[in-house]
């Protein structure tokens, strides 16, 4: 605090009291206020300041982006299908319309696609059933015990689905996952997009 | 010490690699022994490496546009040919870049392994390569492929087998050796059929159980495009059982290939009889469908019949798609039959009649039947196999495995005098050579049952001899035995009783020749000019002398001497009888 008030030794305080004596009696103004001082009222700056603490709710509005959905890499898919054509002319098959074809000429053309499919599958996949693991068996049909806190990634729950388990069912399909990936590697992922390119004899 | 055995199966059509640790120390224990087989890196597409466990022996030389030079990019570097898988598929659509079964070329009678003579259709822009450059490829991408798996445990320091044909003779043999000391190798060489034998005995808990002394195993190697056959004997050596090989086959170019390739013509006549002729791409697709259907039509008995597919080359799997049907009839008739029929013990293998002049090929087998080679085998050697051990890919067919013992059973059975032939479980059928290869390592280093395994031939140089001058005649050459039958490594050097002139300075060349027979001769052995029919002649040796101390164009006296070095390879030396100069006898120099 700059401004305090210094108690005024006798002597000043005596000729003082002369000069105030007509300074009171010359403005009731001045009179007035010192009279709410003799009333024993403080200055401003004599006075502790009074901390006020208040609690302001802020509310503050932060844009949310759309849970943005990841877009997996198009070389691997592109890949697969390099694979599959190259070993089961998968996309000659897919991309002709088999309805003019006769079953038996379809079925000993799927027989090529499945061996070539199977080959690719084979050499660049391990792929093993799921519920092995989730519920110990992969015998289609068996009763089978699912537990609450089961993953709903690994197990698909379907029927009449209520409550909080664990849940009893019967196993319909065991589930395919990939346990190893061996694709082939790379030197460059330029024209992946090509998935065989134009055979031109010479 | 080395870190690893390795076995390598140099494969006429495929090669693989085995491995097995060898240091205890590093290695978690389970590991020690166990043999692995390694994946090898290989083009699968351009610009695509994928490792597989085989790698087809093809070697494909591109044109420069076929591939940008990012395309060709192997995990240890730029490739300059392509090996293995992409190789082989190029190779069925584009003519005249292929190499394939350089193997069997290492020992062609008429052409030098060192004489670029490969793709036999080369285009005029491909440079043409020699067996021996192939197989120095070959080996090197495997060598490339251990590597860059195992860059601490250069290649160079470990233990390596390779596996060469039992009928390889001396000079293949050197010639796979130097291709392998080209590429970094020091190895060692087994042959098939016996690499076969050693994966049987690494599977045996207790070999001994199985055999007695005098059983006379017969080892039927069948590859993708030759027939190995060998004999192996069961000895008592000090009390003990042991083991011996008695005898090898000669190279017999027929294998599985051949059967398919059979099927394949089948098919093919049927579809000409229906007006159908094929384009020569629509051989190869054949091929393939004939091989499917040949293995669907062995593995079930019941099954009457197979469609066979050729699809068009087209975008439609459909229109102008070839279809022909393959019967289980005409699978045992072509297979069955063909290449297994009943024969009489001695049968001799029909040779087929050549044309007077043919294109420089390998010597096809005139004569596809599997069981007349093997009785005329087994004649040859005079022995009565009591055990027969299968191997190759083609025995997978149980029907195949099944007739091949009825066979063998009727063909034997007057000395088998009312005994079984026991047929030995084999090891895994396509992968046992390299399997046995690894084995055999890890035996040479750290002990435990051999084959005793020599020379597999008498082997002979001709030498002129004298006779007075008769216009028109070429004087007369002996054959003189300079490495007897069996003849193993670390066993003595042996030293021929007679002394040569030879100049100094110039190259001297010796006709070369071995014996059908497996029965030792004495070093020294003449064998006249007359019956040198009974010889089976080879590339020639030659040996250039070099001066030394003595000026050009001296007579100099030496004798010949032979050994069988560590590494299993017949070695024949002129040694001087004045002074300790030696030189080396070549086999296979050109002059060209």
């Amino acid at each position: 605090m700059t401004n305090k008030i210094k108690p005024v030794s006798f002597v000043p305080r005596f000729f003082g009291a002369f000069g105030q004596f007509f300074k009171y009696m010359g403005s009731g103004d001045y009179a007035a206020r010192c009279q709410t001082v003799g009333q024993g009222e403080q200055f401003a700056f004599e006075v502790e300041p009074k901390v006020i603490t208040e609690e302001v709710e802020v509310i503050r509005e932060i844009e949310v982006a759309a849970p943005a959905l990841d877009s997996v890499n198009t070389d691997g898919a592109h890949q697969l299908l390099q694979l599959l054509q190259q070993e089961a002319r998968f996309i000659d098959f897919i991309q002709e319309s088999i309805d003019d074809y006769s079953d038996a000429d379809v079925g000993a053309a799927s027989r090529q696609i499945h061996a070539g499919c199977a080959k690719v599958l084979k050499q660049h996949f391990t792929i093993d059933v799921v519920s092995m693991d989730v519920v110990n068996t992969a015998v289609e049909n068996s009763r089978v015990e699912v537990p609450s806190g089961y993953d709903a990634k690994q197990i698909k729950l379907e029927g009449r689905l209520e409550g909080d388990g664990p849940y009893t069912g019967t196993l319909i399909h065991p589930g395919w996952k990939v346990t190893e990936t061996r694709l082939p590697k790379i030197t460059n992922t330029d024209s992946l997009n090509i998935l065989a390119p134009a055979e031109i004899e010479v | 010490m080395s870190q690893y055995f390795i076995g390598i199966d140099l494969g006429t059509t495929h090669s693989a690699v085995y491995y097995s640790p060898s240091n205890p120390a590093g290695v978690e224990t389970n590991q020690v022994g166990r043999i692995q087989q390694l994946a090898i890196p290989q083009f699968i597409a351009a610009g695509q490496v994928d490792a597989r466990p085989l790698l087809p022996s093809f070697v494909y030389f591109p044109h420069k546009t076929e591939f940008l030079e990012s395309d060709l990019l192997l995990p240890w570097g730029k490739a300059t040919s392509i090996v293995g898988q992409l190789a082989r598929e190029l190779g069925a659509k584009s003519s005249g870049r292929l190499v394939q079964s350089a193997k069997s070329w290492l020992c062609h009678s008429r052409v030098g392994a060192d004489e670029a003579v490969l793709p036999v259709d080369a285009l005029e822009e491909v440079e043409k390569v020699s067996p021996a450059q192939v197989t120095e490829t070959l080996l090197a991408h495997l060598v490339s492929a251990w590597t860059s798996q195992f860059p601490h445990a250069p290649i160079a320091e470990q233990t390596v087998v390779i596996t060469v044909p039992a009928s390889f003779d001396p000079a293949a043999r050197a010639i796979t050796e130097q291709a392998a000391e080209k590429v970094g190798l020091r190895a060692r060489l087994i042959e098939e059929p016996l690499a076969a034998f050693y994966a049987w005995l690494s599977d045996q808990q207790n070999w001994a159980d199985s055999l007695v002394v005098n059983d006379h195993i017969l080892v039927v190697d069948v590859g993708g495009g030759t027939t190995d056959l060998s004999l192996i004997q069961v000895v008592e050596q000090e009390g003990a059982l042991g083991l011996e090989r008695v005898a090898v086959g000669r190279h017999i170019l027929l294998g599985g290939d051949n059967m398919d390739l059979t099927l394949t013509y089948h098919v093919a006549a049927q579809l000409a009889q229906n007006g159908t002729h094929l384009e020569p791409w629509q051989i190869s697709g054949l091929t393939q469908a004939c091989r499917e259907a040949k293995e669907r039509l062995l593995s079930n008995a019941d099954l009457e019949d197979v469609s066979v597919v050729v699809p068009s080359r087209g975008r439609s799997l459909f229109n102008n798609s070839i279809k022909a049907t393959l019967t289980q009839n005409d699978v045992q008739q072509l297979l069955i039959d063909g290449f297994f029929p009943q024969v009489q013990l001695g049968e001799q293998a029909q040779k087929a009649a050549r044309s007077g002049f043919s294109a420089i090929n390998l010597d096809y087998e005139g004569d596809p039947a599997i069981t007349r080679h093997i009785s005329e085998f087994i004649a040859q050697h005079d022995v009565k196999p009591s055990k027969v051990l299968l191997n190759g890919g083609v025995f997978n067919a149980s029907v195949i495995r099944s007739t091949l013992e009825t066979r063998l059973a009727a063909m034997l059975s007057e000395s088998l005098s009312g005994r079984e032939l026991t047929m030995l479980t084999p090891s895994h059928l396509d992968h046992a050579v390299a399997k046995g290869a690894t084995y055999y390592a890890q035996v040479q280093a750290q002990g435990g049952v051999k084959v005793k395994s020599g020379l597999a031939a008498n082997y002979y140089i001709g030498v002129a001899s004298p006779m007075p001058a008769i216009p028109g005649m070429a004087p007369p050459v002996d054959a003189i035995c300079v490495a007897p039958f069996g003849l193993e490594e670390g066993s003595e050097e042996q030293m021929l009783p007679n002394e040569f002139s030879l100049v100094v300075g110039e190259s001297v060349t010796f006709r070369f020749f071995q014996s059908k027979i497996s029965e030792a001769h004495a070093v020294g052995k003449v064998i006249g000019a007359f019956s040198l029919a009974q010889l089976e002649e080879l590339n020639p040796l030659s040996v250039r002398l070099d001066a030394g101390h003595y000026s050009s164009g001296e007579m100099v006296r030496v004798y010949l001497t032979s050994r069988v070095t560590e590494l299993g390879l017949l070695l024949l030396q002129a040694h001087d009888t004045q002074s300790d100069l030696s030189w080396t006898i070549e086999f296979q120099v050109r002059e060209s």
